[in-house]
C-alpha cells in the first residue's frame, strides 16, 4: 500500500537517470546488437534456412582448424617441400588481398581527388578492404607454421633482403589504417561523437599513408616470386610481376565495388539509404568507365611482358592453352566495360566485373599455385579439407560483414551525422 | 660486408629507417605550412619532430658505425682443421654434441693379420699394397692421417687409404652400394679378383707448372694431354731452377716412386 | 593557404633527394664473399654408394633410426629427398644410371650457396650465411611462412608438417656446431673412399680443377657449384651429366638476392615520393574558403570537382 491507501503494482519503470548497470548493458545490447529486439526475438530471426546451413559449413570449418593447430598443417593441407603454399594462402592471400584494395583505390578519388561521385560508397570500399586484410591476416595465422610468432618480423629480428619482410610490415601497418579510416562509422554506430570528429581529421592523412602502403605491398605479393624464376612458368614470370600485381589490383578492386554495390542493394535494400540505392547505377557506369581503362592498360603490360621474356614460344603448350583461356577473360573485360558504358547498360557492366574478377582470381591462382612448380610432375593440389576451411572462413567474411552492416551506418548516413561523407 | 645479401640486409635497414623519419618530417611539415593555430602546431610538432630526429638518428649511427659489427661474426682462422685420429677427436669434442664414433657407425671386423696376409702374399707383392716406401715395409697410418687432412690433400685420408687400395684390384667388390660394404666389414674376404689397375697417366706434381714456366706453358698447356717431366729426378736429383734436392731418408727409393706419395691434388 | 610556390618547393626536394640518392653507386660492385669460407666438394666418380655419410649424418644430428636400414639397396629404387617421408638424415644418395650401365651415386643435400635465396627470403633473418660458410636456421626465430622452400631453387628446405607447435625446417647445416668444435663435418669424416672432402671453398675449387685438368677423360669439364645461383658452397665434379643426376637444368649463374634488388630499390623511392605527389595534389586542388578556419582536413568545405 502506498500513502495514499491503493494498491501499489510492482512495475519496473525506472526514470532514466536511475536505471542499474545491468539495464544500462542489457538497453545498450539491445539496441546496438540486437537491431532493437530482446534477446529471444533476435535469436528467432537468426534461424533461416541460409544460416542454418552456413553455421554448419562454418562449425565443420573451425573443427577441421582445430585439428590443424593439433596435428599440424598435414592434417588438413597436401602441402610438399615442393609446394610448401597451398589454397589458403593462394585464395586468402594472393587472391584477397587485391580485392581489398577497394578501400585506398575508392578513398584516394573521394578524399584526395575529390571525385564526390563514388561518395556514396566510400564507406562501403573501406569496410570491404578491412575485412579483406583482416581475412588474409587471418588465413595467413592458419597456414603460418608458428602463428604466434607473427609479430616477430615487426619488432623481434628483421630480414630487411626479404620482399615478405615488406609485406608483412605494410600488411601490419595497413590493417591499423584501415581500422582507423573506418572508425568514424563504428563510432557514430557507438555514438561517440567527439572521438568521431578526431577520426574524421586524421583521414586525409590516413588515405595517403594507406595510399602510399597500399601500392607497395600490392605490388610485393607478386614480387615475391621474383625470387623463383625456375618454378614460376616463363609465360607468368616476368621482371613486371609487381606492377602487373598493382594494376590488377586497381582493376580488382573497381569490380569488386560494382559486383558488391550491386548486391547490397538487393541483400541489403533495408539498410541503404535512398539516396546510395539511387546513386549505384551511376557509379556503376563511371567506375565501369575507369575499370575499362585499367583493364586495357593492364593487357598491354601484360603482352608487353610476355614479349619482353620472350615467353611467347611456350604458347602452344598444354599451359600456354591454359594461359589463353586466363588472357582471353582478361581481354575482353575492358571492352566488354567499354560496351556497356556506351551503352549505359548498367546490367552488363555488372556482369563484366564478375568477369573481370574471375579472371583475376585466375590469375593469381595460376601465378601461385596451378603453374607454379611447372616443371615438376603434377601433384595433388587442392585437398577437400583445405577448401572446406576456404569456404567457411568466406562464410565467416560474409556474415562478420552483414553483421556490421546491419548495425553500422555503411549504406547510408548517421541520422546524427549527416552529409560529412564519412 | 663480403656478400651481396649483407649488403642488401644492411641498406635496406637503413633505408626503412630515414623512410620513417622522412614521413615524420613530412608530417611536421605539412603541420607547419597548413596550420594556423598556433597552440596545436607547437604541440604537435614537438611530438613529431623528436620521431623524425629518433629514426633519422638511428639511421645515421648505423651508417656510420663500423659495419663489422652489424654482422657480428667468429673469426674465421680461428676454425681449426682436425688433426689426430678419430679417437683423439672424439675426446676433443665436447658441449656433448655427438660424435661419430668409430664403433658405432663403422663395424670394422677384419679378419686375423695374419690370415689376411697369408691370402694376399699367394695373389701379390708385398710392395703392391705397402707402396711408395722402396724396401721397407711400413704400416698405412705411417703415411695416412686420420682422420684426412683437409690443408694437406696431396694424399687420402687413412679410410680413403684403406679402400682405394683394396679398390684398385677390386673394384666389383665396391660397387654394389652399401650390400658390398659387408664383404669386408661382416663377411669373409673374397678371394677373386678383377685385375685393372687405375690409369694415371697425367700427373701433376702439388706445385703449379707456373714455378718454372712463369710466363705461361707454351700452347696453353693446361688443355693439351702432356706429359711432363715425369722423370722427377731430372731436376730433383741436381736442383735445377731451385728444385727441393731428394731428401736423404728417400734412399732406396726409385725414382718412378715419386708420383706415389706425390701425387696431384686431390688424386 | 598553402600556395604553389611552398608546393613546388616541397615538391622538388623531395623529389630531388630521391633521385640523388638511388644513384647506388655499390649497387653494381661484384662481391666476392668471405674469402676463407668453408665448402665441402663431391667427387661422384668415387662414391661407391655404401650411405655411410647418411648413417653417420643421423648419428651426428641426434635423428631417430629409420624403418629400412642404411645399408639397405632397395632404397635406390627410387629417387628420394633429404629428411622427407621415411629418410632420417639431412643428405640422401641416390642411384643413376651411368654409362656403360655402371650405377652413379650422387649425395644430395643443401648446396650452402654464397648468396642463398632461402636467406634472401626469410622476414625475420632465421636462414643466415654464417661467417664460416653453412647456412644455418635459427629455431628461435622461425615463424613457418616457408617462403624459404618457395625461394630454394635446388628444393632442398624441409618442413615438418605434421608437427603443429614446432614445425622447423630440416636441411643439412655442413655440421656447423662440429666445425665450430674443431670436428670434420659428419659425412666428410664417414666416407670411406673420401667422396666427400671438406675445407676451403677457393682451395676445393682448385682441386677440383686439377682433378679434371689431371684426368680429362673421368670427369666432366665443368665443376658443378663454381658459378651456379652465384657460385655455392657445394662443389661437384662428375663424370655423368649434371642433369642426369638431377640437378634441376634451370639454375643459372645469376645470384637470388639481385633478384628482387630492383623491385626492394623502388619500394623507398616511392614512399618517399607518394606523399608529396598526392599530399601536393590534395593542397593544390582544394581551396580553403577563409583564414579563421582550422583547416587541416575538413571536408565540410566547398571541394572543387575533378
Amino acid at each position: 500500500m502506498n500513502e495514499f491507501g491503493n494498491e501499489t503494482v510492482e512495475r519496473h519503470v525506472y526514470p532514466k537517470n536511475e536505471l542499474t548497470g545491468a539495464e544500462i548493458i542489457s538497453n545498450w545490447l539491445r539496441e546496438k546488437i540486437f537491431l532493437g529486439l530482446s534477446f529471444k526475438e533476435y535469436m528467432k530471426t537468426l534461424i533461416t534456412p541460409l544460416n542454418i546451413g552456413a553455421g554448419l559449413i562454418v562449425f565443420a570449418g573451425l573443427f577441421l582448424i582445430a585439428m590443424r593447430f593439433i596435428y599440424g598443417l598435414e592434417e588438413v593441407t597436401e602441402a610438399s617441400n615442393e609446394q610448401p603454399w597451398g589454397l589458403f594462402l593462394t585464395w586468402g592471400l594472393f587472391s584477397g588481398v587485391p580485392f581489398s584494395a577497394s578501400g585506398f583505390v575508392i578513398g584516394t578519388g573521394v578524399y584526395i581527388f575529390g571525385v564526390k561521385r563514388y561518395q556514396p560508397i566510400v564507406k562501403n570500399a573501406i569496410l570491404l578492404g578491412f575485412l579483406g586484410y583482416l581475412f588474409a591476416v587471418i588465413f595467413l595465422m592458419i597456414d603460418l607454421g608458428r602463428p604466434w610468432r607473427i609479430y616477430y618480423p615487426m619488432v623481434i629480428s628483421f630480414g630487411t633482403a626479404s620482399v615478405m619482410f615488406l609485406v608483412a610490415w605494410h600488411v601490419a601497418l595497413y590493417l591499423s589504417v584501415q581500422f582507423f579510416e573506418f572508425c568514424p562509422s563504428i563510432l557514430s554506430w557507438l555514438n561517440q561523437g567527439y572521438l568521431r570528429k578526431i577520426a574524421v581529421s586524421m583521414t586525409l592523412g590516413l588515405t595517403i599513408f594507406g595510399v602510399m602502403l597500399s601500392t607497395l605491398h600490392q605490388s610485393a605479393l607478386s614480387a615475391m616470386f621474383l625470387l623463383a624464376p625456375g618454378k614460376v612458368h616463363p609465360l607468368w614470370y616476368t621482371s613486371y610481376l609487381p606492377w602487373l600485381a598493382l594494376i590488377s589490383a586497381i582493376g580488382a578492386a573497381m569490380a569488386l565495388m560494382i559486383v558488391v554495390s550491386k548486391l547490397t542493394t538487393i541483400y541489403f535494400k533495408e539498410r541503404a539509404s535512398p539516396e546510395y540505392l539511387g546513386s549505384i547505377d551511376d557509379v556503376t557506369i563511371g567506375l565501369g568507365k575507369a575499370s575499362s581503362l585499367v583493364m586495357f592498360t593492364y593487357l598491354g603490360m601484360r603482352l608487353i611482358s610476355i614479349t619482353h621474356e620472350g615467353a611467347w614460344q611456350y604458347l602452344n603448350t598444354p599451359t600456354g592453352h591454359w594461359f589463353m583461356v586466363e588472357i582471353t577473360i582478361l581481354a575482353i573485360v575492358p571492352f566488354l566495360y567499354y560496351y556497356g558504358v556506351m551503352k549505359k547498360n548498367v546490367r552488363l557492366i555488372q556482369v563484366t566485373g564478375v568477369l573481370t574478377m574471375i579472371g583475376i582470381i585466375l590469375n593469381r591462382f595460376n601465378l601461385t599455385l596451378l603453374t607454379f612448380n611447372y616443371q615438376l610432375p603434377r601433384g595433388e593440389l587442392f585437398y577437400w579439407k583445405e577448401v572446406l576451411v576456404v569456404i567457411s572462413v568466406i562464410i565467416i567474411q560474409v556474415l562478420v560483414y552483414r553483421w556490421i552492416v546491419n548495425r553500422m551506418p555503411v549504406l547510408r548516413d548517421h541520422p546524427d551525422y549527416p552529409n560529412d561523407g564519412h | 660486408m663480403n656478400t651481396l645479401l649483407e649488403f642488401m640486409t644492411f641498406v635496406k635497414g637503413v633505408e626503412y629507417l630515414i623512410v620513417i623519419a622522412f614521413c615524420f618530417g613530412f608530417i611536421a611539415l605539412w603541420i607547419l605550412v597548413n596550420s594556423r593555430d598556433k597552440m596545436k602546431m607547437s604541440t604537435l610538432v614537438s611530438f613529431v619532430i623528436p620521431l623524425a630526429l629518433v629514426f633519422g638518428g638511428g639511421a645515421i649511427v648505423l651508417t656510420s658505425s663500423d659495419t663489422s659489427d652489424v654482422v657480428a661474426a667468429p673469426n674465421v682462422s680461428e676454425v681449426t682443421i682436425p688433426q689426430g685420429n678419430i679417437e683423439t677427436v672424439a675426446l676433443a669434442s665436447n658441449n656433448g654434441w655427438p660424435t661419430v664414433n668409430k664403433s658405432e657407425y663403422l663395424s670394422i671386423k677384419y679378419g686375423p693379420a695374419t690370415e689376411f696376409h697369408k691370402i694376399m702374399s699367394e695373389k701379390v707383392s708385398c710392395i703392391t699394397c705397402h707402396h711408395n716406401s722402396g724396401d721397407e715395409i711400413h704400416a698405412c697410418k705411417d703415411c695416412h692421417d686420420s682422420p684426412a687432412n683437409p690443408h694437406d690433400s696431396t694424399q687420402p685420408g687413412l679410410k680413403a687409404a684403406y679402400h682405394e687400395r683394396c679398390i684398385s684390384c677390386h673394384p666389383e667388390d665396391f660397387s654394389s652400394g652399401p650390400q658390398s660394404c659387408i664383404n669386408c666389414h661382416t663377411g669373409e674376404l673374397k678371394s677373386t679378383a678383377v685385375v685393372s689397375a687405375p690409369a694415371r697417366p697425367h700427373q701433376l706434381t702439388w706445385d703449379t707448372c707456373t714455378r718454372c714456366h712463369p710466363k705461361g706453358i707454351p700452347n696453353g698447356g693446361m688443355e693439351s694431354k702432356i706429359v711432363y717431366h715425369d722423370s722427377c729426378l731430372n731436376c730433383h736429383s741436381k736442383g735445377v731452377a731451385g728444385a727441393a734436392i731428394v731428401p736423404e731418408d728417400h734412399a732406396g727409393r726409385a725414382g718412378s716412386t715419386c708420383q706415389g706419395c706425390h701425387k696431384p691434388i686431390g688424386g | 593557404m598553402i600556395n604553389r610556390r611552398d608546393l613546388l618547393k616541397i615538391g622538388t626536394t623531395v623529389v630531388a633527394a630521391s633521385v640523388l640518392g638511388s644513384q647506388n653507386v655499390l649497387g653494381a660492385q661484384d662481391f666476392e664473399g668471405n674469402p676463407d669460407r668453408l665448402g665441402m666438394l663431391t667427387d661422384t666418380t668415387r662414391c661407391i654408394g655404401c650411405r655411410r655419410c647418411e648413417a653417420a649424418c643421423n648419428k651426428a644430428n641426434d635423428l631417430p633410426t629409420p624403418k629400412t636400414s642404411f645399408e639397405d639397396t632397395s632404397v635406390f629404387e627410387e629417387k628420394r629427398k633429404p629428411y622427407v617421408a621415411d629418410v632420417q638424415s639431412y643428405t640422401v644418395v641416390n642411384r643413376f644410371e651411368g654409362e656403360d650401365a655402371k650405377p652413379v651415386y650422387r649425395k644430395v643435400q643443401c648446396m650452402h650457396c654464397d648468396e642463398p635465396a632461402c636467406v634472401t627470403a626469410c622476414p625475420v633473418a632465421a636462414l643466415t650465411k654464417s661467417e664460416e660458410g653453412p647456412v644455418v636456421w635459427n629455431e628461435k626465430l622461425c615463424i613457418g611462412c616457408r617462403y624459404c622452400i618457395t625461394a630454394c631453387p635446388f628444393y632442398v628446405p624441409a618442413f615438418e608438417y605434421s608437427s603443429a607447435f614446432e614445425p622447423r625446417i630440416q636441411k643439412c647445416f655442413m655440421c656447423n656446431q662440429r666445425i665450430k668444435d674443431g670436428l670434420l663435418p659428419a659425412c666428410a669424416e664417414a666416407c670411406p673412399v673420401e667422396a666427400i672432402q671438406f675445407g676451403k671453398r677457393k682451395d676445393l675449387i682448385k682441386m677440383a680443377k686439377q682433378r679434371i685438368w689431371s684426368e680429362p677423360d673421368k670427369y666432366i669439364d665443368h665443376v658443378y657449384g663454381e658459378t651456379e645461383a652465384g657460385g655455392t658452397g657445394w662443389l661437384y665434379v662428375s663424370k655423368l651429366s649434371f642433369e642426369k643426376m638431377g640437378f634441376p637444368g634451370n639454375i643459372g649463374t645469376t645470384s637470388f638476392p639481385k633478384l628482387t634488388k630492383d623491385f626492394l630499390g623502388m619500394v623507398n623511392l616511392t614512399l618517399i615520393t607518394w606523399p608529396a605527389l598526392l599530399g601536393g595534389f590534395y593542397m593544390a586542388t582544394h581551396k580553403k574558403p577563409n583564414e579563421g578556419h582550422d583547416e587541416k582536413h575538413d571536408d565540410k568545405e566547398d571541394i572543387k570537382h575533378e
